[in-house]
């Protein structure tokens, strides 16, 4: 898949950016990360929130892209639109978070206690790799948005 | 064997396991005393639908000396949607063991618990896995993708170090408790194995 076919399928649109956006979007993946590693918050709590952080750092790179989801599935494009934007690299990343997306739907509508720790754990730890990943992509391909 | 699947109504419990033993597996020739060993069944039991399914074209027979062997009918026609549906339904244990066999050495245990393993599925259910072992979800996603695509429906996991298990047992975790004595499959690893984590005496 590329961006013309999701541009085509409906699922993103075109946009213009600005290091405003970028920068309310920075604020909100630090705050969440942050609040993500308070260990006496439940493993779901802390799952959702490394979540949100990695989904808004799709979000940044799909925006520094020039382009903003849209339509129905909005999570599952953001992660697909990954590889696009940061290549292929970051394949095995994007499949772990489709599979996040799917546990986070459970805990947001079924049951509590879904998320275990070790889970809860390895996505804090993985959205920090992500956020450095994203951030360096931007110095590097978009240096006035960074 | 696994206690009920959906093609009960389909094809009797006999011709499912051996069906399931051969296609699932199509390179390997099946002594009959293996098979009826694998299958827990008299070899005498497995003569009749065995020339059944040889006669209908669906199974090779070869004989060497006084040993006959079967394989799968790799000319066989419709093998790939046998092996679909053999994959997707009575193979359920051995299709998931084979696809995480590339983790076995960070996997202490890993089991199907819920519907699937009550045997109380309809053909679409969810598989539930537990997975205990020194990784995570993202070593797992890959696996479970590729799980998902053979057998056409979704594999939700759940990962535990086995410290995280042993120390929800302790505590009595409600969820937890109840799978350990409920119905499971085991994919990898045995039921001791798990006794063993969960700190409680084997059987």
């Amino acid at each position: 898949m590329t961006w013309n076919e999701l541009l085509a399928e409906n699922r993103v649109e075109t946009h213009t950016t600005s290091k405003q956006e970028i920068d309310d979007l920075r604020s909100v993946v630090e705050r969440n990360l942050r609040d993500a590693a308070i260990s006496q918050l439940s493993s779901d709590n802390r799952f959702g929130l490394a979540y949100e952080a990695a989904l808004l750092l799709g979000k940044m790179a799909v925006a520094c892209s020039g382009y903003r989801v849209k339509g129905q599935g909005a999570h599952q494009t953001t992660f697909a639109a990954l590889k696009f934007a940061l290549g292929t690299g970051i394949s095995n990343t994007a499949t772990y978070l489709e599979r996040c997306r799917r546990k986070r739907n459970e805990l947001s509508y079924d049951m509590a206690g879904v998320v275990t720790d070790t889970e809860a754990e390895e996505i804090l730890a993985r959205a920090a790799v992500l956020q450095n990943t994203v951030e360096q992509w931007i110095a590097q391909n978009h240096s006035h948005l960074s | 064997m696994r206690k009920s699947s959906p093609i009960d109504p389909l094809i009797n419990k006999t011709t499912q396991g051996l069906l399931a033993a051969t296609v699932l597996q199509p390179d390997r020739w099946w002594y009959l005393s293996d098979l009826a060993k694998h299958l827990r069944r008299r070899p005498s039991s497995l003569q009749t639908p065995l020339f059944s399914l040889v006669s209908a074209g669906i199974l090779s027979r070869r004989k060497e000396g006084n040993r006959v062997y079967f394989q799968a009918n790799l000319d066989c026609p419709f093998l790939p949607e046998l092996q679909g549906l053999m994959a997707k339904t009575v193979g359920l244990v051995e299709v998931l063991r084979e696809t995480f066999m590339p983790l076995k050495d960070r996997l202490e245990v890993a089991f199907i618990h819920g519907s699937v393993a009550k045997s109380s599925e309809v053909a679409a259910s969810d598989i539930d896995v537990i997975a205990i072992g020194s990784l995570g979800l993202a070593d797992l996603s890959p696996v479970l993708e590729k799980a998902e695509e053979r057998l056409g429906r979704p594999v939700n996991a759940s990962v535990y170090s086995p410290q995280e298990f042993a120390k929800k047992i302790a505590a009595k975790n409600h969820f937890l408790c109840a799978v350990l004595d409920k119905e499971k499959l085991f994919v990898l690893g045995e039921p001791n194995d798990l006794e063993r984590i969960a700190g409680r005496k084997p059987r």
